[in-house]
């Protein structure tokens, strides 16, 4: 893996409608890092996201990928390097679960029919969902449905890069890939994002629960009404301050035995705190 | 995974040739398989067997068959491009629109000697008809799309009004025109296989075969694309440019088959569907087998059209409605049950 490769979008900005949705925004995806997106509901996380995934373009700025503009490469060669989840599912043709995350293949180097259904089986059985295979897609529930979009997304990066590529980093780009899932499974797919980081996966989260970034994350950005209002290690990005400024929540961090990372507490602010922030 | 689909191929292979051979044989005329097959290469004893079936039979079969297979394959496109288990040319009213231009051309085309100099006869109707299903096309993608999506309930409201002005203006036409108008509206809004003969074949039907073959190729493309046009986006498909090809070629199979045979209805809805049930959405497999049941569906319905009132010659379109009817109310209660029939998000 060559040194200094990442996924980087930077000073990005964009307008619709006149309105400013994001303004100067650095962000770098780093392979082997699980990079987590945090901010309220319209802060411009999705959106980031969409211009990471070469989805929208900037108004300013760029995004590079792999050391090469993001537009430099062919929509297949992008597909090759990154895959996105998004927040909404679309699917509504019915298809058996395994054939749901084959699609995943298409732009795919292909290889021999049993190591394509490796790559499949090896990427449901990382979402727990070995047991869905042959069942029929739009019979399975909302959080089994986010389950096999991850793995399909997971597919999308199994198997070998075309030699073209060589051997270039990958990434992965997750739409609140938490929500619908139950406690568990929350945890389960973090833990599945730190280790398909540390297999050499560049990951990106976007997550709505700042205790689930801290435990998790390697870096965070934290963005609040289009711009970056914190970023870096957990520690140095989620404090009582910025979670104040991004939420209007007032949090305590708990110390957590045999650990350095903190619990995240959060209650909604008292009305004399919120005047302090606004302030 | 290979093998059931090439058994399904096969078996459906096998029933479009008995068809296709039931359909030569038949007739007021009846002939006997080993007439049938030394008239097809050429060695009738009788004269009159080889002229009904070389001049008469034949061309009609052929006729069924391609234009059949086309309905069918731009049927399952359809579906597949709209995400929208419902889409078919005849439903969302672009059969009924190029079958309007079709009657425009032939009662006020006299009307337009210059240009009709320019263009040779042989070609206006099918370019004319090609151009009726493009704009009813852009107009019905125009009308069900709300912000990006593409409402069922809409896109079948859009075909019920462009059928019933379609409908209306053919009759109109008709009206206005020469005393046999009222034949002729019937057969440009039913459709029939007994009017082309080996001349407009020859024109036409290789752009109905090119649409055939072309169509499955966008299979693959056609799987991911169900995902969503972004997802698709996100695994490396143009979808703009994989809408307009599809769209394209299944526009060149309804218009090609308009000129050819009239609107002939539901065959894109059943065709697809029922192999839909043998093998899933898998358009790999959808569009092949679509296209051989669509083309035995047709040619079956041709023979049951010409031989159950003999003399009589019912409109093809009148067999495949009374069918496919009763097919799309199954259909819609199944959907509304299983909540597909909400929007298909962008």
């Amino acid at each position: 893996m060559s040194a200094g490769l990442a996924l980087e979008g930077r000073s990005l900005g964009l307008d619709r409608d006149g309105r400013r949705l994001l303004d100067d925004v650095s962000l770098r995806l780093a392979p082997g890092q699980l990079h987590v997106l945090l901010g309220a509901n319209g802060a411009g996380k999705s959106t980031l996201l969409r211009l990471l995934a070469g989805e929208l373009r900037p108004n300013r700025g760029t995004v590079e990928l792999n050391g090469r503009a993001l537009r430099n490469w062919t929509p297949r060669e992008c597909a090759c390097q990154r895959a996105v989840m998004s927040q909404f599912d679309a699917l509504q043709a019915d298809f058996q679960v395994a054939d749901v995350v084959a699609l995943g293949r298409y732009p795919c180097w292909r290889q021999t029919v049993g190591e394509e259904a490796a790559v499949i089986d090896a990427a449901l059985s990382a979402v727990d969902a070995g047991s869905l295979a042959a069942r029929s897609y739009l019979s399975l529930s909302g959080g089994e449905r986010r389950r096999v979009q991850l793995a399909r997304s997971l597919a999308q990066l199994g198997g070998p890069l075309p030699p073209t590529l060589g051997n270039l980093p990958r990434y992965l780009l997750l739409d609140e890939p938490t929500a619908g899932l139950d406690l568990a499974h929350r945890h389960a797919a973090l833990k599945l994002a730190r280790a398909l980081a540390a297999e050499g996966l560049g990951v990106l989260a976007i997550l709505h629960d700042p205790d689930l970034a801290m435990r998790y994350a390697d870096q965070i950005t934290l963005l609040s009404a289009g711009r970056v209002l914190a970023q870096g290690s957990p520690q140095q990005t989620l404090t009582t301050a910025t979670l104040a400024a991004a939420y209007s929540i007032h949090a305590e961090f708990l110390p957590q035995p045999g650990s350095d990372r903190p619990a995240v507490i959060v209650r909604p602010l008292d009305s004399h705190e919120e005047s302090s922030v606004s302030e | 995974m290979a093998r059931p689909a090439r058994a399904l191929y096969a078996a459906l292979a096998v029933a479009m040739i008995l068809i296709a051979a039931a359909a030569l044989a038949s007739g007021p005329l009846t002939i006997a398989p080993v007439e049938l097959l030394r008239a097809l290469v050429g060695g009738a004893t009788d004269e009159g067997v080889a002229q009904t079936v070389l001049q008469l039979r034949l061309p009609r079969v052929l006729l069924g068959l391609l234009v059949g297979a086309a309905l069918a394959v731009s049927g399952a496109a359809m579906q597949g491009v709209f995400r929208n288990p419902l889409a078919e040319p005849g439903l969302i009213g672009v059969s009924s629109g190029a079958a309007l231009a079709a009657v425009a051309l032939i009662v006020l085309g006299h009307r337009f000697e210059g240009l009709m100099r320019i263009v040779p006869q042989a070609a206006a109707l099918p370019l004319v008809t090609f151009g009726g299903a493009v704009l009813t096309c852009a107009l019905v993608m125009r009308l069900a799309r709300v912000n990006g999506l593409t409402h069922s309930a809409t896109l079948l409201l859009a075909g019920l009004a462009i059928n019933a002005i379609a409908g209306g203006a053919i009759g109109l036409l008709s009206y206005v025109a020469a005393d046999d108008a009222l034949r002729t509206a019937t057969y440009w809004m039913f459709g029939s296989l007994g009017r082309a003969g080996w001349g407009e074949i020859a024109v036409v039907g290789p752009f109905l075969l090119l649409s055939i073959l072309l169509l499955p190729r966008y299979a693959a493309e056609l799987n991911v694309l169900q995902l969503g046009e972004t997802e698709a986006g996100y695994l490396g498909i143009d979808v703009e440019r994989l809408k307009r090809r599809l769209m394209a070629w299944a526009l060149v199979a309804v218009g090609g088959s308009v000129a050819l045979a009239g609107a002939i209805g539901f065959i894109g809805l059943i065709a697809p569907h029922l192999v839909r049930l043998l093998v899933g959405n898998d358009q790999r497999r959808l569009m092949p087998a679509s296209a051989l049941l669509g083309a035995s569906l047709l040619t079956l319905a041709d023979l049951v059209a010409r031989t159950v009132a003999t003399p009589a010659d019912l409109p093809i379109g009148i067999l495949t409605a009374l069918i496919g009817g009763p097919f799309f109310m199954i259909l819609l209660l199944r959907l509304r049950s299983d909540g597909s029939l909400r929007y298909a998000r962008q």
